[in-house]
């Protein structure tokens, strides 16, 4: 009964101690905040004169700088929604939160989307600017 | 004991996975000039008609003459001296992005009409030299209805009278 109190005190020591040290290993295992960046192919688009509808492409790139995963997941979203103007990418409409463009985008390489402006006939004549917030997460 | 340290192992495993998760963004800038524009197509026409509903339509009127019978869509008048074959055209101009109210409408042949062979629109001869103005208030996205008449002399040879009629609208 004695030897058993003992183990008993002895598995709760060491187990204790695995969780401290796996708290420490925490602190020190959490990745660079910029550990995944985006390049894209270029600085900004262009669409030019348009109506009704045009279309353009944008090579993405993810890197991760601790090479760990090949995958992450793209998403894309329009923070200021122009009612005159609909943005798709790859054929999925933009809106204000965030929607996956890509569950399984490969990391390392240039991947290109098609981006679809579309301007109902109602809307004025003039220049349109929008911006394209990307996002990527790592799993 | 060793329970215990295979089960703390499999734990910092699952700890350091998930601190791994890493996001990023990125703001990429997308700009356009919206161009201001209109498109005609021509809805309907006397005659077999092919291409209704687009910019470029046919009617097919086959053989014509002042006894026989009129054409698919035509009505024939026969006159002392002459005949006349009577249909309309419909022509839709739509805009986009547009401020104009309404538009001015042309039409004009595509190559001067056999001898004895008059193209009218609304009542007016058309000719190939210059645009004949069929509404300078036309109205966006409704079918416009011009009355089309061919005026053929009895003292015109037999032969064929094809031709084309350019139709030119203009915002106002």
């Amino acid at each position: 009964m004695r030897n058993t109190a003992t183990i008993a005190g002895l598995v709760t020591i060491v187990a204790l101690s695995a969780a401290a040290g796996v708290s420490k290993r925490r602190t020190a295992i959490v990745a660079p905040k910029e550990d995944v960046t985006i390049t894209f192919s270029r600085g900004f688009v262009d669409a030019g004169p348009m109506t009704h509808r045009t279309t353009e492409h944008i090579g993405v790139r993810i890197d991760s700088r601790s090479g760990g995963v090949r995958r992450a997941i793209l998403r894309a979203s329009l923070p200021n929604v122009d009612p005159n103007a609909i943005v798709r990418i790859d054929g999925i409409t933009l809106r204000a939160l965030p929607v996956v463009i890509d569950s399984r985008a490969e990391i390392g390489a240039m991947t290109l989307h098609r981006i679809e402006i579309e301007v109902p006939a109602s809307a004025p004549e003039g220049a349109l600017m929008t911006s394209i917030v990307w996002e990527v997460e790592t799993p | 004991m060793k329970k215990i340290l295979v089960l703390t192992f499999i734990s910092s495993l699952a700890v350091a996975s998930s601190a791994f998760a890493a996001t990023s963004s990125a703001t990429l800038t997308v700009t356009a000039t919206v161009d201001s524009s209109i498109s005609m197509t021509i809805e309907s026409a006397g005659g077999t008609t092919s291409g209704t509903g687009t910019s470029a339509a046919t009617s097919a009127l086959g053989s014509i003459s002042k006894y026989g019978s009129a054409p698919t869509g035509f009505t024939l008048a026969r006159g002392a001296s002459n005949w006349t074959l009577s249909s309309t055209v419909g022509v839709q101009v739509d805009k986009a992005n547009l401020t104009s109210t309404d538009y001015t409408l042309t039409a004009q042949l595509g190559s001067a009409p056999a001898s004895g062979v008059a193209w009218k629109l609304n009542g007016s001869t058309l000719s190939d030299s210059a645009a004949t103005t069929l509404t300078s208030t036309g109205t966006y996205g409704s079918t416009g209805s011009y009355s089309w008449d061919i005026v053929v002399a009895d003292s015109a040879a037999a032969a064929a009278i094809d031709n084309t009629i350019n139709f030119t609208a203009t915002s106002n």
